[in-house]
């Protein structure tokens, strides 16, 4: 029997997921294999490892938090502009066959190296502005 | 374990999502209230430390409201925020290591020696060595075995489930799950 199939089917049976040995089997090669049977206890001790750690509920605050975030002046504006995206997408898809290059200042988020796709592009900005807050936004076209 | 099936979220579900689309911050609140808890849990899970899964909770949630027009329908709200919460964790682990490799290169000692070390893993009370090691071994492993033992041991995701957050095949959940312990085996074995 391959020990490697075993160790396979061990992780499956663990999970409750279909497994392509059946338990039978499984349990007979550990009863004489004494590598795959500590592979057995691996998963154990890992799986109880799991169970152990606390399952901790979000701070009764951080709704808030995130609220006033999202409340604040500018980033409010960026989220219920939805256009906003498409046009920036545009202009730095625009700027990239043209040979053009769009500049996007926010904070210390590196400016986007031209090959990054205008999809791209618009998710660094949105990152950006999720870890900075709202930035700058400088259009630079060089020509 | 996930509540419903792909584009199956109630009308009520349906409609705060639109809304919250629209930039609606009420209907967004509605949202976060449904998923925070879980959503905390999760990014507990992946970074076991209090302080960094606020932080980074409140970005999961600033992200999906910006992204929420990149939300398809194509697959359940829950999963694509499971997705956005994994990825949202990865990227800060990544900028948490960036961060301490230039502080480490200012410092006398220089950034030799460091390890691709957990961020700063709250010391559990396991007391066990067994523990102690589990959770250094899962520090150090690829980001993407990581995830996808923690969405399966401590999230008690089916692999299908998994598959979905993840974008993967079945299959490949499986093979995957069964590397990511193989690496951790390694560790354990003599302890055990
Ligand atoms: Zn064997």
């Amino acid at each position: 029997m391959d020990c490697e199939e075993i160790r396979r089917a061990l992780g499956a049976l663990a999970d409750g997921e279909e497994a392509r040995l059946g338990r039978p089997e499984v349990e007979s090669h550990l009863s004489t294999c004494p590598d795959c049977s500590r592979a057995a206890r691996a998963i154990e001790a890992e799986r109880a490892y799991f169970g152990s750690l606390p399952r901790p509920a979000a701070p009764a605050d951080l709704p808030a938090r995130i609220r006033q975030r999202l409340m604040a002046p500018g980033a409010r504006l960026v989220a219920s502009l939805p256009f906003l995206r498409v046009v920036v997408a545009a202009a730095s898809l625009l700027l990239a066959v043209t040979g053009g290059a769009l500049l996007l200042t926010a904070g210390p988020a590196p400016a986007p190296p031209p090959a990054l796709t205008a999809g791209r592009a618009v998710d660094r900005l949105m990152d950006a502005i999720v870890r900075e807050g709202v930035p700058r936004i400088e259009v630079e076209v060089n020509r | 374990m996930f509540p419903r099936r792909p584009g199956e979220e109630s009308l009520d579900e349906k409609d705060l999502i639109a809304r919250s689309r629209t930039g609606d911050a009420d209907a967004f609140a509605s949202l976060m209230d449904r998923y925070r808890d879980r959503i905390y849990r999760l990014v507990w899970g992946l970074l076991r430390n209090t302080e960094d899964a606020e932080d980074v909770t409140q970005e999961v949630f600033i992200k999906a409201f910006y992204r929420l027009g990149s939300f398809e329908g194509g697959s359940a709200f829950y999963t694509w925020l499971y997705r956005v919460a994994v990825n949202t964790a990865a990227d800060w682990r990544k900028r948490w290591r960036r961060r301490r490799a230039l502080s480490l290169e200012d410092s006398p000692t220089g950034p030799e020696g460091v390890e691709d070390h957990a961020p700063r893993p709250e010391r559990l009370a396991h007391g066990r060595e067994l523990g102690v090691r589990l959770a250094e071994a899962l520090d150090r492993m690829p980001e993407k075995f990581r995830r996808i033992l923690v969405l399966r041991d401590y999230e008690g995701l089916t692999y299908e489930e998994i598959g979905q957050v993840l974008h993967l095949p079945k299959g490949t959940v499986e093979s995957r799950l069964f590397r990511a312990r193989e690496r951790l085996r390694e560790v354990l074995e003599p302890l055990l």
